[in-house]
């Protein structure tokens, strides 16, 4: 199972050309080793939640694999998903 | 073509889907600098011709294409190479359209086979055939997909690829990406582009929501999860599509590829098909012809205008369109079906000559080249007006003759306006349905104030969202309805030049172009329209000729009878054709019209576009010689002068602006037409540009020229041209004559053809009783479904018998006209004998022999029964003929009744037939009225200027025209005559029940008297009844 936060973390990140380069996660830096995929959702835009947000499934040099999301509202980092 | 092309792309013809109008498509395009685009709409080809033209104003290549749904639901994107593969193209959708049912066109594959030729495929979106399998997991069978439509499309499949960062894009893309390569064949990318910008997004979602009759909350599996379908750059497009720099390269070499020229005009006109020699021979050989009989003293300038017009139209090649239009006028006419020309093709001797209209266009000055020029791009357009009864026959004749491959019914686009977006966009966002109805039903745009929006819980920034997309959405189109008579003709099979879909109406099919697309392919329309006039007149011919032996030709008729005039003067015209109205009327007396041409400056005075350009008043200040005729330079005085240096007519902005602004004929008719079609703002400008530069070039003052252009612009869109003016004013001609000298037959042809025009039937009664004619009741012996002329016994002063108007069945509320033909059909030579005898042949429901009794129907029968019309009821009552067919026993009883009054017997009267043959309702109030000091129109007719006046009438007309700043005008009738009523808006406002729900009304106020018009300026207002 992977832990997902119900209250999304917010996550310092290093991007270049939007992409992320490196981000702090439980006080340790991580540095993006590879990319898996990356995808965009843009919804309920007519609700005071809408929801516009940059989805990146990556693994750092640490070894983690996780799922971080840029809202692209705030241009805030989360963390969203860490798989075990 | 090396730049990024973007190939897959709906407007807002793919119906409720698309979020783009071409122009905002193309100028997208054109800011991103792509030098080609591809538009391909949901199985149709509705925007191609807007689209390519569009397109070549910003010179910008236009592909031509569609996304087709197949039977599997799977999508197909085909774009045309060629003509040829244009004509597949049109072919393929008409086939999806037809076998498909309506808005949900579908293509069988084996439709594809043979019918691919000129036709290059992209495999499609998520739903393409190709990637939904492979998102299915099939592999298998997206291989054997592929193999299929390598097949169909041999050097012209290519396999298409999307990035709109789904989750599974990337995966879908290299899965394709594979399939290609294994295939050998290309990529190509695009974006499914629905709308230009991101915040497109929006308004597209919503016309998703509005397709599925959801609110958006509960739609949001059918959206797309985000933003990505907007128009992006090559730049975007190169970094979504890295791993395959190859697809986007592709792109302009497909653009190059495609080359189609829709240019129909080599195919438009049909030979008709008895006729010999070349449509020119043909056409000049039938004109001559017909000038030696409008013109019997050989009138060398009719010659010469027809040298002229015969040059002209050798020179565009339309003899054959002409030919054509004739053909179904002498049709008609051989038929005996009465048919008008009118609009711009009045302007020509060679359509007076054919028949086609019968204004005389020489001596009413009309203008040829505002019908037809050497310049003109786009075909003259004829409009015609039948009978409307026997349209029809006109419809099938010309299907039957032109083959129903040729021949199709023009669409209209059904376009969001302010109602219609209110009430889908609230849907959608879930505005609550108080709010969405009270604004739909307001007559001011979407303003709510703060404190109702607090009321009804709705966010303010929700609301904004709604504004906005309200006025997003304007304009957009909703569905396809059919063009009231606009038919395309075409010389090569119509399916292969636009498709043709199902209509709303069950078994109608019409061409996915409107009017203004077939106009710009070039194509031959005509417009076959219904005027109710026109059966009103053929029905009068009729029964003139039966009853007093009379054949008239209106053609022959001299346009100088002093009667007609002089009635004209008196604005005396309901029930005649345009100058009828209230405003009409006004205009009338102030016109005093003395000849034809005074008729045809009425009908064209009187319209919007004048009355919006303040062209009205100083118009009748100068006639009236209260003001001088001025003219802004001497060169506008020979063109202006037959309207008193008044721009009225649409001809005259063509006469301006070539001798004010040097244009050639043909220049100037561009001008008209892209003020008419309120044309894009930069085309404007540089008319008006070279519409001043010319000017000043004849020593013009440039301010002068500016505001000269500015009077052209507001006026031409709303105008008439002057040879439909004439046109309309012959058949208003032609109507007060016929009421003028056989009114009894006049008003029998206008009752059987309601509704028409201005008024009830029940202002018509009166009307005709006001003009000698005696109205007769309903009779169940003597009428028939419709109205009918009876002639009377000869008074001992009198040679001819006078005709009498006998009221049909069809006024007899609720019998309907298969009741009336119930009712004479059952009925023996010898006629009904009685009640009894009546109930048992017809059977008729209860009710509706109780309206009859109550309409005087059986008056004859009433002196059987001692309570006369309440005694004939009280037997209906106690009459059980639905069960016992014979016989019909009714036991004498004792029961005394009240036989009816007067007014008892007139108000049911009006109850059952809406008319009353001999009273007026206002008798039944005349008493209440005097009392409190009413008078009547009598009196009306006889008040002073400024004079304070109390009078009481039916209300026979309410109007308040959004122009009218407010201001609402009402038309009163009592037993005499009709009276005008002008209410300011506070009076409205303050007592606005009884405006609006008044059926009799008392008003008080001040006469105001000018000009022989008299009016009276409510104060105040009473309800009566």
């Amino acid at each position: 199972m992977s832990p997902l936060w119900a209250q999304p973390a917010f996550v310092p990140v290093v991007c270049t050309g939007g992409r992320p380069v490196s981000f702090r996660w439980e006080q340790h830096p991580h540095q993006v080793t590879r990319i898996s995929r990356h995808w965009r959702v843009h919804l309920d835009w007519w609700t005071a939640t809408e929801l516009w947000r940059d989805y990146w499934e990556l693994a750092t040099d640490t070894g983690l694999l996780c799922v971080l999301y840029c809202d692209l509202l705030t241009e805030e980092w989360f963390m969203e998903r860490v798989y075990a | 073509m090396d730049a990024y092309v973007e190939l897959h792309a709906h407007s807002c013809f793919s119906l409720l889907d698309g979020a783009a109008t071409c122009a905002a498509l193309l100028d997208g395009a054109r800011d991103l600098g792509m030098p080609a685009m591809g538009l391909t709409d949901h199985s149709g080809l509705y925007a191609a011709v807007e689209f390519a033209l569009a397109a070549r104003e910003r010179a910008i290549h236009p592909v031509i294409g569609a996304e087709l749904t197949l039977e599997d639901e799977r999508h197909l994107v085909l774009l045309a190479e060629s003509d040829a593969g244009y004509r597949n193209l049109s072919r393929l959708i008409s086939r999806a359209q037809l076998e498909g049912t309506k808005a949900r066109a579908r293509l069988a594959w084996r439709h594809l086979e043979g019918c691919t030729e000129g036709l290059i495929a992209l495999t499609g979106c998520r739903q393409g055939a190709l990637a939904a399998r492979i998102l299915a997991g099939d592999r298998e069978g997206a291989a054997r997909t592929l193999a299929q439509l390598q097949e169909l499309f041999p050097g012209r499949l290519y396999v298409e690829l999307q990035n709109h960062l789904r989750p599974d894009d990337e995966a879908l893309m290299g899965a394709l990406a594979d399939m290609a390569r294994a295939a050998r064949l290309p990529l190509v990318a695009t974006n499914n582009v629905h709308y230009v910008r991101r915040e497109g997004h929006r308004l597209q979602n919503v016309l998703t929501a509005i397709r599925h009759n959801l609110p958006l909350r509960a739609c949001r599996n059918l959206l797309y999860p985000n933003s990505e379908l907007y128009l992006k750059s090559g730049q975007e497009m190169a970094a979504l599509f890295a791993d395959y720099p190859e697809a986007l390269v592709t792109t302009g070499e497909i653009a190059s590829r495609c080359q189609v020229s829709l240019d129909f005009r080599i195919q438009a006109i049909p030979p008709v098909p008895e006729t010999q020699g070349t449509p020119d021979e043909q056409l000049a050989s039938l004109c001559a012809a017909g000038l030696l009989t409008r013109y019997p003293q050989d009138d060398i300038a009719a010659w010469a205008q027809l040298a002229h017009e015969l040059e002209v139209i050798s020179g565009t090649k339309l003899a054959g369109y002409f030919m054509l239009v004739w053909d179904i006028v002498r049709w008609a006419q051989e038929q005996g079906i009465q048919v008008r020309g009118r609009g711009s093709a009045a302007n020509s001797i060679v359509a007076y000559l054919l028949g086609i209209t019968n204004v005389d266009p020489l001596a009413n000055n009309l203008l040829f080249e505002r019908f037809l020029s050497p310049e003109a791009r786009v075909m003259p357009d004829i409009d015609l007006d039948f009978c409307s009864r026997r349209r029809e026959e006109v419809i099938q004749y010309v299907y039957d003759k032109y083959g129903e491959d040729h021949v199709g019914m023009v669409c209209n686009y059904v376009t969001y306006r302010s109602r219609s977006a209110v009430r889908d966009v609230g849907k959608a966002l879930d505005l609550p349905q108080e709010i969405i109805d009270r604004l739909a039903k307001s007559k001011g745009r979407w303003g709510m104030p703060a404190e109702d929006l607090t009321h009804w819980q709705v966010d303010p920034a929700l609301w904004d969202l709604f504004v906005t997309l309200c006025e997003e959405i304007r304009g957009y189109p909703r569905h396809l309805s059919i063009h009231v008579g606009g038919m395309c003709i075409t010389a090569a099979p119509l399916t292969e030049i636009v498709p043709l879909e199902r209509a709303t109406m069950p078994g109608r099919v019409v061409i996915q172009w409107n009017k203004d697309n077939v106009e710009d392919a070039g194509l031959i329309k005509i417009d076959l329209l219904s005027l109710r006039t026109l059966s009103a007149i053929d029905e009068t011919l009729r029964l003139i000729n039966e009853f007093e032996g009379h054949d008239i030709d209106l053609d022959t008729l001299p346009l100088d009878d002093p009667w007609v005039y002089e009635t004209l003067r008196r604005a005396d015209t309901v029930t005649t054709f345009q100058v009828e109205s209230r405003a009409q009327q006004q205009a009338l007396v102030q016109m005093r019209p003395e000849v034809f041409n005074d008729l045809a400056i009425e009908v064209a005075l009187i319209r919007p576009g004048p009355l919006q350009g303040n062209m009205v008043h100083p118009f009748f200040r100068r006639r009236q010689g209260v003001e001088p005729v001025e003219y802004m330079h001497p060169m506008l005085e020979p063109i202006l002068a037959e309207t008193l240096g008044v721009v009225v007519f649409q001809e005259q902005v063509i006469r301006v602006a070539m001798a004010m602004g040097g244009f050639s004929a043909g220049e100037a008719d561009m001008l008209r037409r892209a003020m008419s079609r309120h044309r894009a703002e930069e085309e404007m400008a540089a008319f008006r540009e070279r519409f001043v530069r010319g000017a000043m070039a004849q020593h013009v003052d440039a301010a002068a020229a500016e505001v000269m252009f500015n009077q052209l612009a507001g006026f031409a869109s709303y105008g008439f041209c002057k040879s439909h003016a004439a046109a309309f004013a012959k058949t208003a001609y032609d109507t007060l004559w016929l009421r003028t000298y056989y009114p009894a037959a006049w008003y029998c042809g206008v009752l059987n053809n309601e509704p028409m025009g201005f008024y009830q039937p029940d202002v018509v009664v009166n009307d005709a009783r006001r003009h000698g004619v005696r109205i007769l009741p309903v009779h169940v012996n003597h009428s028939l479904a419709l109205c009918t002329l009876e002639e009377q016994p000869l008074e001992p002063d009198q040679v001819v018998a006078p005709l009498a108007l006998r009221l049909g069945f069809e006024f007899i509320a609720g019998l309907g006209e298969e009741g009336a033909r119930a009712v004479e059909a059952a009925r023996p030579a010898w006629g009904y004998s009685s009640l009894d005898d009546f109930c048992r042949r017809t059977r008729l429901p209860r009710k509706l022999v109780e309206r009859l009794i109550l309409a005087r129907a059986m008056a004859d029968w009433e002196s059987r029964y001692t309570e006369g019309r309440r005694g004939l009821l009280w037997a209906l009552g106690k009459l059980r003929y639905r069960e016992d067919a014979l016989p019909l026993p009714a036991a004498p009883d004792d029961v005394s009744l009240e036989p009816m009054t007067m007014a008892e017997e007139l108000m049911f009267e009006y109850g059952a037939t809406g008319v009353s043959a001999e009273g007026h309702m206002m008798e039944l109030f005349r008493e209440q009225a005097e009392r409190a000091g009413f008078l009547t129109s009598r009196e009306l007719d006889e008040a002073r200027d400024g004079e304070r006046m109390r009078i009481a009438g039916q209300v026979v007309v309410r109007q308040q025209p959004p122009t009218a700043k407010g201001f609402a005008f009402f038309t009163l009738e009592d037993e005499w005559a009709l009276m005008n009523v002008i209410v300011r808006p506070q009076v409205f406002r303050a007592l606005r029940p009884v405006w609006v729900k008044a059926n009799i009304v008392g008003v008080e106020g001040l006469i105001e008297r000018a000009r022989g018009q008299i009016n009276l300026m409510a104060e105040r207002a009473w309800l009566i009844a």
